[in-house]
């Protein structure tokens, strides 16, 4: 899982730093007065990415926003009963968007970018894949929670913790 | 529309997180009206697909950026000799400081942890009480809300199809107003509770220019921004490329405070920072096509026109819903949700968009400051253990005089107007 992580990480970070090159760069070569025709579309499709894989990323360290101002007073099992049927209908959200997302980046697989001899299937397929990684994450957290009710031990609830992490942050 | 906003309500308060609350209580209206459900994935995905929006992770980097290299103590420093002599010495540092950063990070919780991480224990230690301070350093992230490069008026300008050059223009008059502003309600509570000044008399000139000549590289930030796109030389896209190669530069050869490890962890801290903001425009861009659907902006600006001719109560009536939406929604969400309802209105009764966008990012920032419900204000009451309820009396005298200000700009567009049509014509 930790392999997963890092891949995720390594894989954003690598395509941020690509991006800000390429828009650098191909400012730099219009001043010169050559440009870049496939740079605006590139760095379009690299961003697709940025954001999916990047989503994925927050959402594996619990920093996606929101409110738990009214659920941290619950018991932990009402918590865990909550988080559990939120992560389900988060889960079916993101399997309808895989489904759904591989179908059109199966129907723009013909569709090629103005300026490139690619598919925009490249820029299509960022959705599946990072709502893909996402719906593993709540696959895992699901399993987590049923495992807690079974157990009857709530002390690992994976479910909005964005205080607890600027604390952490602070320390560190 | 209904089942959307209470199940978007319902989601939110069981605490799912916020992208997802909108994205997901935006289907059932799919269903409802038969339009077929790939639109959603269609729609989700081309909301990335646009190259101004690309100025967002570029600025985001280059603030953390900025932040890893060594300017925020530089600015500490030149925040202090400029402003340690005043009435409330910690707590009028803190606000030139937001200013001074405003420059360089534009977002407004990233100022407040900062701010309440570097400033929060010295000022407590000083004997503020908890309230003041968080309230302070929560509000005066509110003064990066308009200086260029704010991320809030980038989004503006990409939505509302503004020119984003006199967006960061326009910004610079009321950021420096409403620091003004709360440099003066923080010299009364001073008064009031007898916090200490932190230096007996007004630095000398020689420290002053000493301390200002160490921070000019992030001084001149702004202005080569502004100067960059006046000129054509480039987008504000590129400019924000141009801001991190700048920052990477400053950080790796003329501080040489940079390292490789710095580097790679403020990569993985914006890599994660825009996935945070980006979810949200994903998602939100579901909700938004629903919206337009749904004929709303044309129903809203209906009513609001049948309902009043003067544009100034117009403006008025639009803010005070924004404030009240605000108490309750994240910022970005806000953007993309309501900019392009407002926008419609604002166009019908004749208001510059570029003046709105000040009233939009002043009004829309501060609700991410306001109880109940505000990422701001989380992020500084958790940093330094304040009760909401304490921070939310110590708040009050803040919200005031940035009511006086914003009153101000409504009345007198020229504040606002006056620098971009003198650079841009």
């Amino acid at each position: 899982m930790k392999r997963i992580i890092k891949i995720e990480k390594y894989f954003v970070v690598t395509m941020l730093v690509l991006l800000i090159l390429l828009v650098f760069f191909s400012a730099v070569f219009r001043w010169f007065g050559v440009s870049i025709a496939w740079s605006v579309d590139t760095a379009q499709m690299l961003f697709a990415w940025v954001c999916f894989i990047g989503s994925d990323l927050a959402l594996r360290q619990n920093k996606h926003v929101g409110i738990n101002m009214l659920t941290q007073h619950f018991p932990p099992a009402v918590q865990n009963g909550l988080a559990l049927a939120l992560n389900i209908i988060m889960l079916a959200f993101c399997c309808l968007t895989v489904v759904f997302g591989t179908n059109l980046a199966i129907v723009n697989y013909k569709r090629m970018f103005n300026t490139l001899p690619i598919s925009y299937s490249l820029v299509t397929s960022a959705g599946p894949v990072g709502c893909a990684l996402m719906a593993s994450t709540f696959i895992r957290r699901i399993i987590q929670n049923v495992h807690n009710i079974k157990a009857k031990d709530y002390s690992q609830i994976h479910f909005m913790q964005v205080d607890e992490d600027i604390k952490e942050e602070c320390k560190a | 529309m209904a089942v959307v906003a209470i199940l978007f309500v319902v989601f939110l308060a069981a605490g799912m997180p916020l992208a997802f609350a909108i994205g997901i209580a935006s289907v059932p209206f799919f269903f409802i009206e038969s339009i077929p459900l790939s639109i959603i994935t269609q729609k989700m995905i081309s909301s990335t697909q646009s190259f101004p929006l690309l100025a967002v992770p570029f600025f985001v980097f280059a603030g953390n950026l900025m932040n890893e290299t060594g300017i925020t103590r530089r600015m500490i420093r030149f925040a202090t000799v400029l402003t340690g002599h005043m009435r409330g010495g910690l707590g009028q540092v803190s606000l030139v400081l937001s200013g001074l950063m405003g420059g360089v990070s534009g977002s407004a919780t990233a100022d407040a942890a900062m701010e309440s991480r570097i400033l929060g224990p010295d000022m407590l230690k000083q004997g503020y009480s908890k309230g003041f301070t968080a309230a302070i350093l929560s509000m005066g992230g509110l003064i990066t809300a308009t200086i260029p490069p704010s991320l809030g008026l980038i989004l503006y300008g990409c939505i509302g199809e503004v020119s984003i050059g006199r967006l960061f223009m326009g910004g610079i008059v009321p950021g420096v107003m409403i620091m003004a502003a709360m440099m003066i309600a923080t010299s009364f509570a001073a008064k009031k509770n007898g916090y200490v000044r932190l230096t007996e008399k007004r630095a000398p000139f020689k420290e002053v220019s000493k301390s200002f000549r160490e921070s000019i590289w992030a001084l001149m930030f702004p202005v080569i921004l502004i100067v960059g796109i006046r000129s054509g030389f480039f987008t504000a896209s590129e400019a924000g490329a141009f801001a991190v190669v700048y920052a990477f530069i400053i950080g790796k050869f003329v501080y040489r405070e940079l390292t490789f490890k710095q580097l790679m962890r403020t990569l993985q801290q914006t890599a994660k920072d825009l996935g945070i903001i980006m979810l949200i425009i994903i998602c939100s861009a579901v909700f938004g096509y629903v919206v337009v659907l749904d004929r709303l902006p044309q129903f809203l600006s209906q009513f609001i026109v049948g309902f009043c001719s003067n544009k100034y109560i117009a403006l008025f009536i639009i803010l005070i819903f924004l404030l009240f939406i605000g108490m309750f929604m994240e910022a970005t969400a806000n953007c993309m949700i309501l900019i392009p309802i407002f926008m419609p209105i604002i166009k019908s009764f004749g208001i510059d968009p570029v003046h709105f966008g000040m009233l939009f990012m002043l009004v829309n920032t501060m609700g991410g400051m306001t109880p109940p419900v505000g990422v701001t204000m989380y992020t500084a009451c958790s940093l330094l253990e304040c009760p909401i309820e304490t921070y939310t009396r110590a708040v009050l005298p803040f919200i005031i005089s940035v009511g006086v200000v914003v009153a101000l700009l409504i009345f007198m567009p020229q504040i606002v107007l006056f620098l971009p049509n003198l650079v841009f014509g």
